[in-house]
Formats: C-alpha cells, sequence, structure tokens
C-alpha cells in the first residue's frame, strides 16, 4: 500500500477536534452537520444499491464474452461505459467489481474487527503476560510494512475471494487492537470498572458489558476507515497480480488487466480507478465524520 | 536523571530484540510453509529433468525440516551471516545495498516534497481555519488518501509520458546518460506519486498538531500579552506543534518504504521494492527474509528514534 | 537437417562449406543466416546490409524484461541468463540456425566417418582448437574440457543437468589439444547437449569448493567474444569486446543488457530509442503495428521452439476418454484464439515440434473447429446432461480445473474464452490460477493441476528428443525423473522413444519422431494451439540479429552484430 496509508487512521486518529459541535447537540446532528460526511454516506448507499440492483437491470452479462465488440469506447457503441479486452460490457463489470469489491472491504473489515477486539480486550482487562504477549505479536506483526506482509501472503495462497479477504483482515486487525487495548487500558482506571469488579462480576461480563460498550465509538470509526483501507488494499494486491481471479470481476483486478491498454484504451483504466477513489474516499469522509460526532472530547470542548 | 534514561533505552532495546526474534519466526514461517519455491522457475526448461531438480533441492537443502533450516538461517544472522541470494550467490546485504540508493534517493524526494509542501499546507490550513483553501485542502488531502497510487501513477505516465510526452515512462536512467539532469528528469514522476500520499498525510498531521498548539493556554496568554501574531505563531506555536512531526517522521519514513513498492513497480525503479518483488516471484527466500528484517529494524528503530527525541525534546515525557 | 545421428552428411556438409578451413562458427553462421529456416526471402534481402566496419564501434544497449543475474554457465539457469552465457563463454561447438553442428573450440565436428567417433558410437575423440586463451589470458586446453564434464558429475555440484554426462566414462586426456572418453551407450541428444554445454576454465573453479561462492558469478571467465564489464544489480549487465577472442568479432566495443521489469515500458522505450534491441521477453502481440510504424527500428517475428499447448492432465477420470478429448479440441475455436486474441503474432500448429526442426511432420491433421459435432461425439460416447446441464457418465462429471500463472493476461483470456465455448456443450471449466512458484511447484510436479495453459520447449538445443516429456517412464508424480507432467502413457510411444535415442542414423530417428507426433496428435494429451513467432526489435542500423530457433536467446551471436553509418 502506498506512502503510509497504513497511517490514514492514525491522521484521522490524531486530527485535532474542530470543536464544531455544539455541546447539546446528539451525535445523529453532530454527523448531519458534517457535509462530507453526508455526502460520502450517500455516495456509499447510492453505490451499494447500485451494485446490488444494477447487475440485474443491466442488459448486459458481465461474464459474457463478445469477440466482435472489443475495446469499444464508451458512448461509442451499444455499450455505454465501453467494453473491455474480452468485448464484456464495462458498466456491467464496473458494478459487478464493486459487489466484490465493497464484499471484501466489508468482510474484511468484520473480521479484523472481531478477531482485534477480541485480541485487544483480553490484553487490555487482564494485562500481564497474557496481555504483554499478545501485543508484542500485535507490534511484531505492526513491523512489517503491510504491502509487504499482503504481498507474501498473497504470493502464498490460492487466490479467491474468501482468501483475500481473509489475507486484507489479517493485515487489519492489529490496528483495532491497538485502539482498543488502549481504550480498554484507560477505562479501566475509571471508577465504574472498579465498582464493577468490587460487585463481583465476572470478568467477560465486565469486558463486554462495562468495557466494550465505552469503547465502541473509536471501534466504529476504524471499522469504516478499515473498509475504505480493504478496498484500496485488494486493489493493490490485484494490480500486483495476486489479487482476485478472472472471470470475477474487481475493481483493482478490472485496473490490473487494463494496464497494458493504457495507451489503447485508457477508458478501461480510468473508470475502475475513479470507482475505487470515490468508494474509498466516501468511507474515509464518513469515517472522519463518524470520529467528530462520536469523540467524547467534542462535548468536553 | 542518566539512570532513568538509560534504563529506559535498555528496556526499549530489549523489547526490540524480542520483536525482531518474532518477526523473523512470522516471516520465515510464512514463507517456507506454503506452496511452491526457489526451483518452480526451471519446471519448465528444457533439458532440465524432475531428477534434476530433486538433486538441487538436495543440495540447496530445500528439503531439510523447516525448523532445522530457521536455526541454520538464524544462527548465521547471529554471526552477522545473513545468508545467500538463491538468484546470483551474492550476500543478501550487499544486494539490499546495491538497491538501498535508488530507494533512499527516491524516498528522501517524496518526503522532502511532504514536508514543504504539507507542511506549509498544514500551516497555512491550521492558522485560516474553515477559510475556503481549508476547506479545500481538507478535501484534497482525504481524496489523496483514497487514491490507488498505482492508478495515480498510470494516470501520471498517461498524461505526462504518452500524451504530452514530457517525462520519461519510468526507469532511472538510460544507460551511459547518468548525469543529475537526467536522473532528476526520471525522478520526478515517482517523487510526484509517491509524495502525493505523504504530503496529504503531512498535511494533515501538521494541521491538527498546530490546532492542538493554538488551543493551549500559553499560546492565548502570549496572545494576551499583546505579541504581534505572526511572533505568537512562530515563537510559540510553530515550535511546540514540530514536536510531535519528530515522532511522525519516525514512523512514517518505514511505512515510506511500502508506498515505494508500489512506486518503483510502476516506474520500474530499479529500488528495494523492485528487488523485494522479484525476490517474492522467484522465492529467494533469503533475500525476501532479508527484506523483511531490513525494513522490520527500520520501523524499530524509527520509533525507538522518535521516542528519544522526543524525550529528550519535551521534558513532560522523560521517565521519571 | 540438424544435429547428430546420420552425423556423416551433417559433417560433410560442414566440411564442405568450410573448406578445411577453421573458420570460426560466428562467420559460418553470418554466411548461413540467409538460409536460415523461417526467413522469408524478403527478410533475407533486408538482412543483406552494408558492410561491416574495418574495427570495432559503439555499444549495443539490449533490454531484457527479465533480469540475467547467474553467470556460472553449468549451474541452473533461466534462458535470459543463457543470453549472456552465448556471448561470455564457448561450446565444443554451436547450432547454426539451420541445425548444423558448427565447431566452436573443437577443430572438427566428431563423426564415424572422420574417425572422431567409433562405429558402435561409444568412443568418442575430439580435437581441439589451440591457441585458444581465456579472458584471464591463461591457455585453454584439454583439460578444461575434461574439468567441466567432471564437474558435471561432482556430487556436490548444483549442475543444471546431467542428462547424457551421467553416461560419460574414462575422460581422458590426450594431449592439450585432444580429448576421448566412451559412453556407457549410444545417446544420439548428445550432441545437442554438448553445444548448450559451456567450457568452464579450470584454473579458476578447480581451487572452488563452497560451489555457492560468488566469486565466479561475479566476475565469469570465459573464451567467448566479450569479457566481463560489470554488473549493476537490478539494472544491466555489461560485457566488453574480448580482444583476445579467436573468432572473428565482436564489431561493436561492448553490449549492455539492460533490464526493464515491464514489458510496456522496454517496448516504449525501444520506439524511443533509448534502446537498441529489444530481447526476452520480446513486444507483446498487441504493440506490433506501434513498433512496425516507428520509423528507424525493425520489428522480427522470430520463430521459436515454444508451443503453446491446452493442456490435459491425462491421469484425472475427466480426460480418459478419447472422445472427450477429440470433442474438447473440436469445440476449441483455435483461429479465434490465435488471430483475435494472440493478434495472429504466431503459427498455429498441430506439433510440439518447432516447424524448423528436421523432424517436424507437415502432414498432422489439421484441426477442425465443429462444436455440433463435437456435441455429437459426446453424446455418441455416453455422456448424458446432468444436473446444471453438465455432463457425466459413469459417475464422472465433466468438470474440470483450468490453471495457469496468474497475471498472465493472454492465457487468462483464452481461458474465459474457452470456458464460455465449452459451457453450452455442457462442459464446466473453472478457473484456478497461482502465482508462478506456485503453479510450477509441487501442484506441477505432482501433477496436482487439472488443465493448463502452457509454453514449452520440447526439443533441447534442436534435438527433437522428447523423451523427458512422453515418456511414460517420465511422470514425476510416480517417481519418473522426467518432466511428463500431463502424465501421458502410449506404449507405442515409449517404444519409438526409447528405440530413437540410441539411433546413429538421423533418417531412421526422423521416420521415428513422425510417428510419435502423428500417435500424440491422435491420442491429443495436449491440444496445441500455437508455435510461438517472438516480436524482437532491432533498430535499422543495427545488423547481424539472425533468430535461431536452436537458442533460448536471440543474443546468441552479438559479436556478429554491427552497426552501419
Amino acid at each position: 500500500m502506498s506512502a503510509g496509508q497504513t497511517n490514514a487512521t492514525d491522521a484521522l486518529f490524531d486530527e485535532a477536534e474542530g470543536g464544531s459541535s455544539s455541546r447539546r447537540s446528539p451525535t445523529m446532528r453532530r454527523f448531519l452537520r458534517h457535509r462530507l460526511a453526508v455526502f460520502g454516506l450517500f455516495v456509499i448507499v447510492f453505490l451499494v444499491a447500485a451494485c446490488a440492483i444494477g447487475p440485474s437491470i443491466i442488459a448486459y452479462d458481465p461474464l459474457q464474452l463478445d469477440m466482435r465488440h472489443r475495446f469499444q469506447a464508451p458512448f461509442a457503441g451499444p455499450h455505454l461505459f465501453g467494453s473491455d479486452e474480452l468485448g464484456r460490457d464495462q458498466l456491467a463489470r464496473l458494478l459487478a467489481a464493486g459487489r466484490i469489491s465493497l464484499a471484501i472491504g466489508l468482510a474484511a473489515m468484520l473480521l479484523s474487527v472481531v478477531v482485534g477486539t477480541c485480541v485487544g480486550l483480553i490484553a487490555g482487562f487482564h494485562g500481564g503476560a497474557v496481555g504483554t504477549v499478545l501485543m508484542r505479536i500485535v507490534d511484531a506483526i505492526l513491523c512489517f510494512p503491510s504491502i509487504f506482509l499482503l504481498l507474501t501472503l498473497a504470493a502464498l495462497i490460492d487466490p479467491s475471494v474468501v482468501t483475500i479477504t481473509l489475507i486484507v483482515a489479517l493485515t487489519a486487525w492489529m490496528e483495532v487492537a491497538r485502539i482498543v487495548y488502549g481504550q480498554i487500558r484507560a477505562l479501566r482506571e475509571l471508577d465504574f470498572v472498579a465498582a464493577a469488579v468490587t460487585s463481583g462480576s465476572t470478568g467477560t461480563r465486565i469486558m463486554f458489558r462495562e468495557l466494550l460498550p465505552n469503547a465502541m465509538g473509536p471501534i466504529i470509526v476504524a471499522a469504516t476507515l478499515i473498509v475504505a483501507r480493504a478496498i484500496l488494499l485488494e486493489s493493490y494486491v490485484s494490480y500486483l497480480g495476486y489479487g482476485i481471479q478472472p472471470p470475477v470481476p474487481s475493481w483493482g483486478n478490472m485496473l490490473e488487466k487494463a494496464q497494458q491498454y493504457l495507451t489503447t484504451a485508457p477508458w478501461l483504466a480510468i473508470l475502475p480507478g475513479l470507482m475505487i477513489t470515490l468508494t474509498v474516499a466516501s468511507f474515509n469522509f464518513v469515517g472522519d465524520g463518524l470520529r467528530d460526532a462520536l469523540d467524547p472530547r467534542s462535548d468536553l470542548q | 536523571m542518566r539512570d532513568p534514561v538509560s534504563r529506559f533505552l535498555l528496556r526499549r532495546l530489549a523489547q526490540s530484540a524480542v520483536l525482531l526474534w518474532l518477526v523473523s519466526m512470522i516471516g520465515f514461517g510464512m514463507l517456507h510453509l506454503v506452496p511452491g519455491g526457489p526451483l518452480s522457475q526451471f519446471a519448465n526448461t528444457p533439458g532440465m529433468t524432475d531428477a534434476d531438480l530433486q538433486r538441487l533441492a538436495t543440495q540447496m537443502g530445500l528439503d531439510r525440516p523447516i525448523p532445522m533450516q530457521y536455526l541454520d538461517w538464524a544462527g548465521g544472522l547471529l554471526v552477522g551471516d545473513w545468508g545467500k541470494s538463491y538468484r546470483d550467490d551474492s550476500p543478501v546485504l550487499r544486494v539490499i545495498a546495491s538497491r538501498l540508493g535508488a530507494t533512499v534517493r527516491l524516498m528522501l524526494t517524496a518526503t522532502l516534497i511532504a514536508v514543504v509542501v504539507g507542511g506549509l499546507v498544514g500551516i497555512i490550513g491550521a492558522v485560516r481555519r474553515y477559510s475556503l483553501f481549508d476547506q479545500c485542502v481538507t478535501i484534497g488531502t482525504m481524496v489523496a488518501l483514497s487514491i490507488p497510487t498505482f492508478w495515480f501513477g498510470l494516470l501520471v505516465i498517461y498524461v505526462f509520458s504518452v500524451k504530452l510526452r514530457w517525462l520519461p515512462p519510468g526507469n532511472i536512467a538510460p544507460v551511459g546518460n547518468e548525469s543529475f539532469l537526467v536522473f532528476v528528469h526520471h525522478l520526478i514522476g515517482p517523487a510526484l506519486v509517491l509524495g502525493l500520499v505523504t504530503t496529504a498525510l503531512w498535511s494533515r498531521f501538521m494541521r491538527s498538531s498546530m490546532l492542538d498548539v493554538i488551543n493551549q493556554d500559553y499560546v492565548r496568554t502570549a496572545r494576551a500579552k499583546g505579541l504581534p501574531p505572526h511572533a505568537v505563531l512562530i515563537h510559540h506555536v510553530l515550535r511546540n506543534a514540530l514536536l510531535p512531526m519528530i515522532t511522525i517522521a519516525g514512523l512514517e519514513l518505514p511505512t515510506l518504504l511500502g508506498g515505494a513498492l508500489v512506486t518503483e513497480t510502476v516506474f520500474t525503479w530499479p529500488g528495494m521494492g523492485r528487488l523485494f518483488l522479484d525476490s517474492i516471484e522467484y522465492r529467494d527466500y533469503p533475500v525476501v527474509m532479508g527484506l523483511l528484517l531490513f525494513s522490520a529494524v527500520l520501523v524499530i528503530v524509527g520509533s525507538l528514534l522518535a521516542d528519544i527525541l522526543h524525550t529528550v525534546a519535551d521534558p513532560r515525557v522523560r521517565p521519571q | 537437417m540438424s544435429i547428430c545421428s546420420d552425423h556423416d552428411s551433417t559433417i560433410d556438409r560442414i566440411v564442405e562449406r568450410n573448406r578445411g578451413l577453421l573458420v570460426p562458427r560466428r562467420q559460418v553462421l553470418a554466411l548461413s543466416a540467409l538460409s536460415a529456416a523461417g526467413l522469408s526471402t524478403k527478410q533475407a534481402a533486408a538482412q543483406a546490409a552494408p558492410p561491416r566496419p574495418s574495427r570495432r564501434q559503439g555499444q549495443i544497449v539490449m533490454g531484457l524484461s527479465q533480469e540475467p543475474t547467474r553467470f556460472h554457465p553449468l549451474q541452473a539457469r533461466l534462458e535470459v541468463d543463457e543470453g549472456v552465457h552465448l556471448n561470455l563463454f564457448s561450446a565444443l561447438w554451436s547450432v547454426s540456425p539451420a541445425g548444423d553442428l558448427v565447431p566452436d573450440l573443437v577443430t572438427e565436428i566428431p563423426s564415424v566417418a572422420n574417425g572422431g567417433i567409433s562405429a558402435d558410437g561409444l568412443e568418442w575423440r575430439i580435437k581441439l582448437r589451440s591457441g585458444v586463451t581465456w579472458h584471464d589470458g591463461a591457455p585453454f586446453s584439454a583439460e578444461d574440457v575434461k574439468f567441466t564434464l567432471d564437474l558435471l558429475q561432482n556430487p556436490n555440484f548444483p549442475a543444471m543437468s546431467r542428462n547424457g554426462h551421467a553416461l560419460l566414462r574414462d575422460i581422458t586426456v590426450v594431449s592439450p589439444t585432444e580429448i576421448t572418453w566412451r559412453m556407457e551407450r549410444f545417446f544420439a541428444p548428445y550432441f545437442a547437449i554438448l553445444a548448450w554445454t559451456f567450457i568452464v576454465p579450470k584454473h579458476v573453479l578447480a581451487t572452488v569448493t563452497d560451489h555457492r561462492d560468488p566469486a565466479f558469478n561475479n566476475r565469469p571467465i570465459g573464451t567467448g567474444p566479450f569479457k566481463w564489464g560489470e554488473r549493476r544489480p537490478g539494472d544491466y549487465v555489461r560485457l566488453d569486446a574480448n580482444d583476445r577472442y579467436f573468432g572473428e568479432g565482436p564489431f561493436v566495443e561492448r553490449v549492455i543488457f539492460k533490464y526493464i521489469p515491464e514489458m510496456t515500458v522496454l517496448k516504449t522505450q525501444f520506439v524511443a530509442g533509448a534502446i537498441d534491441a529489444v530481447g526476452i521477453s520480446g513486444i507483446t502481440p498487441d504493440n506490433h503495428e506501434e513498433v512496425r510504424r516507428t520509423p528507424g527500428v525493425t520489428l522480427h517475428k522470430s520463430p521459436t521452439s515454444f508451443v503453446t499447448f491446452f493442456a490435459l492432465n491425462n491421469g484425472i477420470p475427466q480426460f480418459r476418454d478419447p472422445a472427450v478429448r477429440k470433442a474438447l479440441y473440436m469445440a476449441l475455436d483455435k483461429q479465434t484464439i490465435n488471430r483475435d486474441l494472440f493478434y495472429d503474432a504466431n503459427r498455429p500448429t498441430e506439433s510440439f515440434l518447432p516447424q524448423e526442426s528436421w523432424a517436424y511432420n507437415p502432414n498432422l491433421p489439421l484441426h477442425v473447429h465443429d462444436p455440433a459435432q463435437a456435441a455429437r461425439m459426446l453424446d455418441g460416447a455416453g455422456w448424458r446432461r446432468g444436473a446444471g446441464g453438465v455432463r457425466m457418465k459413469d459417475g464422472v462429471r465433466l468438470s474440470f480445473s483450468c490453471s495457469t500463472v496468474a497475471g498472465n493476461h493472454l492465457r487468462e483470456q483464452v481461458q474465459q474464452f474457452l470456458q464460455q465455448s465449452w459451457r453450452p456443450l455442457g462442459i464446466e471449466m473453472t478457473i484456478r490460477n497461482f502465482p508462478a512458484a506456485v503453479m510450477w511447484g509441487d501442484f506441477w510436479r505432482n501433477s496436482e493441476w487439472e488443465s493448463t495453459i502452457v509454453g514449452a520447449i520440447y526439443p533441447t538445443a534442436g534435438d527433437p528428443d522428447v523423451s523427458d516429456r512422453l515418456g511414460s517412464w517420465a511422470i514425476p508424480k510416480r517417481s519418473g525423473a522426467g518432466a511428463n507432467q500431463m502424465q501421458y502413457e502410449n506404449a507405442e510411444v515409449d517404444r519409438l522413444l526409447r528405440e530413437s535415442v540410441g539411433l546413429l542414423d538421423r533418417a531412421q530417428r526422423r521416420a521415428n519422431y513422425m510417428k510419435v507426433q502423428e500417435i500424440v496428435r491422435e491420442d491429443l494429451p495436449a491440444f496445441p494451439l500455437h508455435q510461438t513467432l517472438l516480436g524482437e526489435g532491432t533498430k535499422k542500423n543495427l545488423h547481424g540479429f539472425t533468430p535461431n530457433i536452436n537458442y533460448r536467446s536471440n543474443a546468441w551471436n552479438m559479436s556478429q552484430w554491427y552497426w552501419s553509418a
């Protein structure tokens, strides 16, 4: 992945709160005031709907080859957004690819959030040797630049939607673990946890009933940003030749295939790239807005 | 006062050693447990038979149990022997060193762009918060962080090399023409691409760091004392806002390596990223392991340096 | 015509051509280049270039999309390394584009007629050229040849292959210019194998005990027309003209092999003039037109020994029934694949041998594209449509996966095209691609794949012996030592292959290989798609480029390349 997109998450977290929100505003209102976030949300909803419904409305099958209509330029023939190197409809493929890319993004997010939360919770709550070992492993994996880790993993496995989702998740969960760990360590010191411990609640109960809900805000924000990252990562893996295999389209592998036709059929490269940028930016905007809306600090200001 | 500092350093060093050991285990296991190996490239060589491949595997020690192979390799590492490349038998460190220059030049240029442009944009954004400029920059940086680097690289090549013919389509320099100007000409494209994301990040960091400081009491005090705004900005805000940037620099530099990998691929820049990709492709285990360890060391040293610098520069975080 | 067996006639021709002169191979080749197979008269006319300069001039930058890294010529190597070896080292003899053996370090090709080989083919006597020196000035002698052949047998030495060499006994140095040996049994392909065996210096390597010591790899020493210059890893390898070269040439000061990892960038730099010649892996077919239109450069469509197959794993039940194999081939639209997907850049074929081979069988039945007939054939053989429209017979579903290297665009396109062509016939093909190192690892060796699109060179240095590929004893999955990963088995083919490698008479060998091609065409263990014509390029005023099907790199004769004004 590119220069520090790894740290995009950190960047967003580190950014000081703008103080735009009023003390009494509910979370929702604060979010809605963030115009870019609303725009992002709108785009995401639109894209999800289009990818879900689109393929069944469009007259073309995204997998149907047509050797007589290869490389048709957009708006120059029956294919609205042009056709690819095997004469398949570009629009149908973009939407079908969107399904895959979004699904990978969401699934990888869910996985990494679950794994990361569990590790962070356990390490943070128990502390001691278990916590140290767990967090050292997290540190060790974070030592690999994620693109290195991803490439090594991807080079080793049988590339499919499921495995690509798994390895993307595998490179994303550590940050969630760190966030949750930090939150839990901080929360543990607070009165209500101490109260719960003295009142004899079980560890699991305290973890899931008391600690987790209070760490939800940062987790949700991180989750949103991980979707964005996962979609980007999928495209990187595909670009380097280790991604989703044909005939299944993903935005990443469409881009990869289009690369060699850059001079003769640039639309094949431009459209999926735009889709990735639009989607990733939208998720990032929403994450930004959520952070503003959920950050407890904004209430304190 | 020296005591706690050196104790802190010692503890961090010990932690780093443990980290490196974990990294080496995870990396080695990952690489060797999966199908395929360095002899795959010869599978279709005319005249080479399966008997030849088996013999080579035995001669290279590839058929031994993986824990044994790890112990051998790690044992060598402890005495400074990083192993030899399967591709040209050169010592791994020399292989890495031979590619380091190209990558460092690319990364430094990109970082320079990022620090100057990103820093300025961040400062202006923070000072003129919510201005049109600030809002455009906020959107712009977010979009920059969302663009797939390789796609941006392809667009740069398409526009500036294929269509306008202003920039070379890649590579470091043609053979025999290695003047500085030619080199810079080749550097523009990849540095621009690698610099884009970094610039976006730096401007965001800078802006938020500035905003943090602006809201501090001493800045308000300085302002209340009637100091001219630019003096407050330079003496109080900027100085203190740069502090966290040191940490970020330490943490950021190693991740640039990953970005350099993709950029180097698009622009066929003969650096470490390209080396990593080739080594993965040919299953050159010693070199892949060397690169993984090398980048892990960078990450660890980066964060260690960041911590130390931060400790030295900011009395508040000095260990008690 | 090529290599060995009826060496008498081969040798006669060479001797006749050389008229008793010890003309170095490169000059002979320059003479014979025009008659080379695969060059049309038009091309030949284009080759009739201006005269050579009287002294060395300029340099040649050859762009490669793979990086040469291995320079010990006896260790495992890739074709891109071979291009460098061919310019650094010499072998006993070389192979011309037409397939003739040409003396290199020897003074004559051994044959029964000239007494170099005994009548039973077992005793060999090799006469070496005198006055040859290594790049470091040390004299070359028969000791170096013996050292090389011994080294290949050394159990600790990571030799690329011992095929053929393992049969040698009693290697004896008679004099500095003469060496003899005995062969355990006569092995016809050994002539070809020796053409690919470069002689290494004893005085440098005899003391090396650690065979992974990079010293030689970092500064190889040979007897070839160029000597080692320098290597910048990841960037280029430079060779300088060898003043002591025993042959004619070179006509340039130096050659530079420049590594440019992307074929598209390679093409762009060639068109822009930064590169003088495009070597491995050439120019992709979709860019041929652009190169052709570019002034100042020539596009060569070099024939290669590479044949692209849709290969089947004949060991799985889906492909046991010959009717299935025939129907699949019939339903495959070879013409569309070659014309539309490969831009008509290659030569459709029915054989595993290149058309330039002396054993090529031109009379094989041509492929017919007839899906309806294919469907009827499957019906007739008892394959009935079952669940999901996929045919079944005796509990076997006509469903299989196809694997190739992930990221190979053209092959991926062929896969998708075939998937769509076969689906209406009730044949299900899924795509399962892998990174190269996985694809060609155990997955390939142990025949875990079901079908694949693969390009393969069957001959070694032009010799048509394909025992390693098609002999049933060569199936690695069944502990065979060959490269028959398709698990092809045919008793008659086995017999013919076994017999042919022991034959001295080439006419007899040719007849056998003709028959093998016929049987294989009938059995269809793999569907031959085309013989690859590699798109290569040189600048118009660079002369001497001559494709040679018997080498894996067309940098084979760079000592004969030169610039015109």
